[in-house]
């Protein structure tokens, strides 16, 4: 698998306009504005980042290239997990470091891991949704396959919006209601995180190994 | 051992069915598989390296190949056609991904492919024209001490000059006596100079499998009237042409009257003939 991350890591580098100017962006806005809903658009571009990459690969026919190398089905799939899981890792370090150090309003360390997790999930949600379709049906398709899957939830949102404009399930409020502690919600996040990734990772091995090229 | 033991292979498309294919290549020859575009050429190959699903039981080197892919490819110099490495690597970059991928990857070796064919290490794959990047994809697979060479269409579209440059490439690699190749091609000239054996496809159906030099023993061009030919023993005439001045057909030698006069036909004219007649 070793070679299949060198060669990602070299697409990262032929691009580096892509990695480099979001990340100052994201950085340099987060900081100003000391938001923490921009903070996290930084680990979701890094995260889906991976399966932006594929798409070059199907223009290049890496993939079909790919199969004439001793790989195999399972180990192509999961170096893309692989690869989704370092910049997850990254770019949770590089909001943990924003966080701590630049944009800490006072907030105490629970409220801090709690953060670092949601970016983790941020990060990790996405490809585990695009992974297994892109990996199947490939990037075009797959991008297909995304916007009915946003349109589904924006008829979902339109539903749960009551006639004075508030919300139907008040999901916050519910949450608030049960009395969760932050630390428990830290390390559900964390655990919702790493079982979306894990299923995600056994559909993609199952579709690709019926991959037909 | 044989390289190759292909046994019933056999793929349906729907609207294209291919085989079944019977196909054994003995370790330490070449074979050159032959048909036009669409014969079944790619996918044969497609089904060997695990691309595809298929009927049929396909050995490569003595392993099955659908069980022990990845760890058979070591074993294998894979040259698909087309190159499809990414296309803002250069060559170092490559050449370090493909050293982190065979574990008998041999870096000198690599990189005396790249100065024999003139090839720059530092320009991005994408600058290169299509002969230099199946030189590349050529040099990839004779650099992990690869037994096995599958190369699929390494000649289309290429200039004369690179193609008997390639041919002489292949026929330095077998110079080894346990390095086989399996070669496809619908430019039968490149494989009538290279090849022992001979594998015709036409429409996904295997027509003829066998040595090439006793498939030029044994069948010949006979040039005639139409009407003798008719005369001939059916089973002869394995394929013919009839036009207003005359007629030809390909003939077993030894089933025609030595009278006639037979004439050496080539492997060109032997698969374009059979083709035409099935």
């Amino acid at each position: 698998m070793k070679g299949l991350l060198k060669k990602e890591w070299y697409a990262f580098l032929q691009k580096p306009v892509t990695f480099l100017f979001p990340l100052a962006l994201f950085v340099v806005l987060a900081i100003q504005t000391k938001s923490q809903v921009i903070l996290m658009y930084l680990p979701l571009y890094f995260g889906i980042l991976p399966v932006t990459l594929m798409s070059a690969d199907e223009v290049s026919h890496w993939e079909r290239y790919m199969h004439g190398l001793p790989y195999s089905r399972s180990a192509i799939v999961s170096e893309k997990y692989v690869t989704v899981l370092i910049l997850s890792v990254f770019s949770m370090l590089v909001s943990g470091v924003l966080l701590f150090f630049f944009m800490n309003t006072g907030f105490a360390v629970p409220q801090f891991l709690f953060l670092i997790a949601a970016a983790f999930a941020a990060s990790v949600l996405l490809p585990s949704v695009m992974l297994p379709l892109n990996l199947r049906f490939g990037a075009a398709k797959a991008r297909i396959a995304l916007g009915v899957i946003f349109a589904i939830f924006g008829c979902l949102a339109a539903l749960s919006v009551d006639d004075e404009g508030g919300s139907r399930f008040q999901l916050l409020e519910k949450l608030a209601g049960l009395n969760i502690s932050i630390g428990a919600l830290t390390g559900i996040l964390f655990a919702a995180a790493a079982v979306i990734m894990a299923a995600s990772w056994c559909i993609a091995l199952m579709l690709y190994r019926k991959k037909q090229f | 051992m044989n390289a190759i033991e292909i046994k019933g292979l056999q793929k349906n498309y729907g609207d294209f069915k291919l085989g079944p294919i019977d196909l054994t290549l003995p370790e330490g020859c070449i074979m050159g598989l032959i048909g036009e575009n669409g014969a079944g050429k790619s996918t044969t190959i497609k089904a060997m390296l695990d691309m595809i699903t298929a009927g049929g039981s396909i050995r490569l080197l003595g392993k099955d190949a659908r069980e022990s892919s990845a760890l058979l490819k070591q074993d294998l110099g894979i040259v698909p056609d087309e190159i499809g490495l990414p296309e803002g690597l250069n060559i170092r970059q490559v050449e370090k991904i493909m050293a982190d991928s065979f574990r008998n990857w041999d870096s000198k070796q690599f990189y005396d492919y790249m100065k024999r064919f003139n090839l720059p290490e530092k320009k991005a794959f994408k600058t290169f024209s299509k002969g230099m990047k199946m030189k590349l994809g050529i040099a990839i697979a004779l650099s992990h001490k690869a037994k096995l060479l599958i190369l699929d269409e390494p000649t289309s579209g290429l200039d004369p000059l690179v193609r008997d440059e390639i041919v002489g490439i292949l026929n330095d690699f077998t110079r080894e006596e346990s390095h086989s190749i399996l070669i496809s091609s619908h430019i039968v000239s490149d494989l009538e100079k290279i090849c022992d054996y001979i594998a015709f496809l036409h429409k996904g159906k295997l027509m003829l499998c066998d040595e090439k030099d006793r498939l030029l023993e044994r069948y010949g061009l006979l040039q005639t009237t139409p009407e003798i030919l008719r005369d001939l023993d059916a089973s002869a005439v394995l394929g013919k042409r009839v036009t207003d001045y005359g007629a030809e057909a390909i003939v077993a030698r030894d089933k025609v009257p030595q009278s006639f006069e037979i004439q050496p036909v080539s492997i060109e004219e032997l698969f374009i003939i059979m083709a035409k007649e099935a």
